[in-house]
């Protein structure tokens, strides 16, 4: 998986500077207005992902395959996730930028795009487009440790390394509880 | 020796076998060294595997999270399998436990060993003597040591790799070690082992088909993590490895040709199958010997719908036990995050589970279990909660992170009873691609299994504490294990069973009905390697019935 090229969050304030005031007044007239995603420009689009997802690399042909099964599969999310483009071009970190989504009643929407980014699967249900399965953000949080199902991390009998630090807090205690969960289909053995 | 072709389609062959899974082919690939003409009839189409795993990374999240096994696989319209997402209405389950017995099975060459997970259980020795020994279920009219030397070469078949050492072996009777020694553990299997088998749990390491060296033309797992529902680089046994050997040495194999009737002589011999090719045209193949080895839902479906004037119940069936005893583990799962990072998911997808409770006196009143350590990526489940949770940015990533590797997910089989009330029966109003009629199953489970359930379910409320469990869970209704036994059972006495310790039907002497469908026990191992040896055995009696013919 190399990807050649990245937007960074450090670059951020960089490539606002250089969105022209008077375009990105027109663009953001133009996606209120029209609510078109087409028009939305590449570089906010994947701006928006890399603050709401936390990963400040994404994959950049990922964010284009990922945003027009937006429009083909969740119009109404797609245009949404039109409207957060302003939000997050001013927002300072995920936590302000849900803050000022949930205001403005694009809480789900800013939602919808960090599930499709971590799943690879756009839309729910029946109506679904898949448009990343290795690529898929989750495999990311525990690349060190784990590949994604179907590949490997090395050859026969690789997994009997000590596996890499856990670099993470353990879950939070709470009492044990018996839960309702249904019945599972499949999950053959 | 070749299967003759006719002109018109039909075929004649020594042996004509109807099913091209594990069981299948295992006797079609030794009656063809043996130098007999053979010919299978598979109602699937032939897989590409390199397909098949592009279907599984193209369907979508939700499919895969739910362990849908099913839809990467392409079918035939003309021979239905069961899919659930959606529902395709093939089977009709009703009863109690109807729910508990979504079965998922392949209709391809190869047949349902695609998608399993390779673990390779032998019963014990009492698993053979319910009856006898704990005043429950049936006996079997062979024992453990008559099906011991068909477990070896099962084991040899396949490429098993077990334990060597006794101490980790269940059960601990063998005549010959394992082809290759267990595959090593993972982090997380041997944490496991060192926190549980001080309580008697007894972890130990699943005998499984496949290898950390090349095989027999397959090659090294390499921990792809993807056992179930394709190993995407043919590391693990499945039954496609055995079909193409029996076609090197000269095997007929025809797919997509559903067989659909059965026809016998004046002394209930079987003369020949019937059977529709893709083109829904009809054929027929006579021979001298017939094996059915569907599976334990499609086998009695063909038995019950080929009845003739002669076998107006159905063939096979004057006991009128085809289609009745049906079993599958029922299983449920418990699933719970541990104090200590694990890391499941490294290496093959079930490599060591707990057999503690696997047997004991307790049997006389309530299921025994055993409780697999799913090693399978927890990523996706992880994901799937961490999103619920409406995070984004650094938090969630650290929580899929925390979540996937401190989660646990245990899968415990219990052993049902055979009960003739569990019965397979057409249906009288639905219809599959070809008009066939579809399977109706009735299912209920006594208080035996729930009894179990309760055993267990304490069990694990002890494991999690063990680990400092949070959020731990354990499912209140029973799934399907895919381990479908019962519906052709075996015994001696013709009136009460379909086949004999050979898998021989009583009704027909040249009609055999080996795999999952004899099975008297379920025990609480997967079937898989029971119903090859049985197939094995069932082979050495079509050798032998063929020389003597």
């Amino acid at each position: 998986m190399t990807h050649t090229y990245s937007v960074t969050l450090h670059r951020r304030r960089e490539v606002l500077a250089l969105v022209p005031a008077a375009a990105l007044c027109f663009w953001l007239r133009e996606t209120t207005l029209a609510a078109n995603p087409v028009a939305t420009p590449p570089d906010a689009f994947v701006l928006l992902s890399t603050l709401l997802t936390g990963f400040p690399d994404v994959y950049p042909d990922l964010a284009s395959r990922l945003r027009e099964a937006l429009l083909n599969v969740v119009p109404a999310t797609s245009q949404a996730v039109a409207r957060l483009i302003p939000i997050g071009l001013q927002a300072s970190d995920d936590s302000t930028l849900m803050m000022t989504a949930r205001e403005a009643g694009l809480g789900e929407a800013a939602l919808a795009l960090v599930a499709a980014w971590y799943t690879g699967t756009v839309g729910s249900g029946t109506h679904t487009e898949v448009v990343a399965y290795a690529d898929a953000l989750m495999y990311r949080t525990v690349a060190d440790g784990l590949a994604p199902p179907t590949y490997a991390l090395g050859g026969p009998a690789w997994w009997i390394a000590a596996p890499p630090p856990a670099g993470v807090s353990p879950p939070m205690a709470e009492p044990v509880r018996t839960g309702t969960r249904p019945a599972r289909r499949g999950n053959p053995s | 020796m070749s299967v003759r072709r006719f002109d018109n389609g039909d075929a004649d062959a020594d042996l004509v076998v109807v099913g091209s899974g594990v069981v299948g082919a295992l006797i079609a690939e030794q009656l063809a060294g043996a130098q007999r003409s053979v010919l299978i009839l598979e109602a699937g189409p032939r897989l590409d595997r390199a397909q098949v795993v592009e279907n599984w990374r193209n369907l979508n999240f939700h499919q895969r999270v739910s362990s849908d096994y099913q839809s990467l696989y392409p079918q035939s319209p003309l021979a239905t399998a069961p899919l659930e997402f959606p529902p395709n209405g093939y089977v009709l389950l009703t009863g109690k436990n109807g729910d508990s017995f979504h079965q998922g099975y392949i209709r391809a060459v190869g047949g349902t060993t695609w998608h399993w997970a390779a673990s390779c259980w032998r019963h014990l020795p009492v698993d053979f003597r319910m009856r006898a020994e704990y005043g429950v279920g049936r006996d079997w009219p062979i024992s453990y040591s008559d099906l011991e030397p068909y477990y070896c070469r099962a084991e040899e078949a396949m490429g098993v790799s077990g334990p060597n050492d006794p101490a980790l072996q269940s059960p601990t009777e063998r005549s010959r070690p394992y082809p290759m020694d267990m595959i090593p553990w993972a982090h997380g299997d041997t944490r496991v082992a060192q926190i549980v088998n001080p309580h008697g749990y007894r972890s130990v390491p699943i005998p499984q088909g496949r290898a950390i060296r090349p095989w027999n033309n397959r090659p090294a797992c390499c921990g792809n993590n993807n056992c179930q529902p394709i190993c995407p680089i043919g590391a693990m046994y499945n039954a496609i490895h055995t079909v193409q050997a029996a076609e090197a040495k000269g095997v007929t194999v025809l797919a997509e040709s559903v067989v659909y009737a059965i026809d016998t002589d004046m002394n209930n011999r079987v003369t020949a199958v019937r059977w529709y090719d893709r083109n829904r045209q009809p054929h027929r193949a006579t021979g001298r010997a017939f094996v059915i080895a569907c599976n334990a839902l499609e086998t009695p479906r063909l038995l019950l719908m080929a009845a003739n004037a002669q076998n107006p119940g159905g063939i096979a069936n004057r006991s009128d036990q085809v289609g009745r005893n049906l079993m599958d583990h029922s299983g449920f799962h418990c699933t719970f995050l541990a104090s200590e990072p694990l890391w499941l998911g490294r290496g093959p997808a079930q490599s060591s589970c707990l057999v503690g409770a696997r047997d004991g006196a307790f049997r006389s009143e309530y299921s025994a279990n055993k409780i697999i350590l799913n090693n399978i990526s927890r990523v996706g489940p992880a994901t799937q909660q961490a999103l619920k949770l409406g995070l984004t940015g650094t938090a969630l990533r650290d929580e899929i992170r925390r979540r996937t590797i401190h989660g646990v997910d245990l899968s415990i089989s219990l052993e049902p009873l055979p009960a003739p009330q569990n019965r397979l029966t057409l249906s009288k109003t639905r219809r599959d691609g070809l008009g066939l009629p579809c399977p109706d199953i009735n299912y209920e489970l006594d208080d035996y299994v729930h009894r179990g359930y309760d055993a267990a379910a304490q069990q694990l409320r002890h494991i999690g504490d063990l680990f400092n469990a949070v959020e731990f869970e354990v499912t209140t209704s029973l799934n399907a294990n895919n381990h479908m036994m019962g519906s052709t059972i075996m015994g001696s006495d013709p009136k009460d069973s379909v086949v004999d310790g050979n898998c021989r039907a009583h009704d027909h002497p040249n009609l055999w009905l080996p795999g999952g469908g004899p099975m008297p026990s379920a025990s609480v191992v997967n079937s898989t390697l029971t119903m090859a040896a049985l197939g094995l055995k069932c082979a050495d009696s079509v050798q032998q019935a063929l020389e003597h013919a």
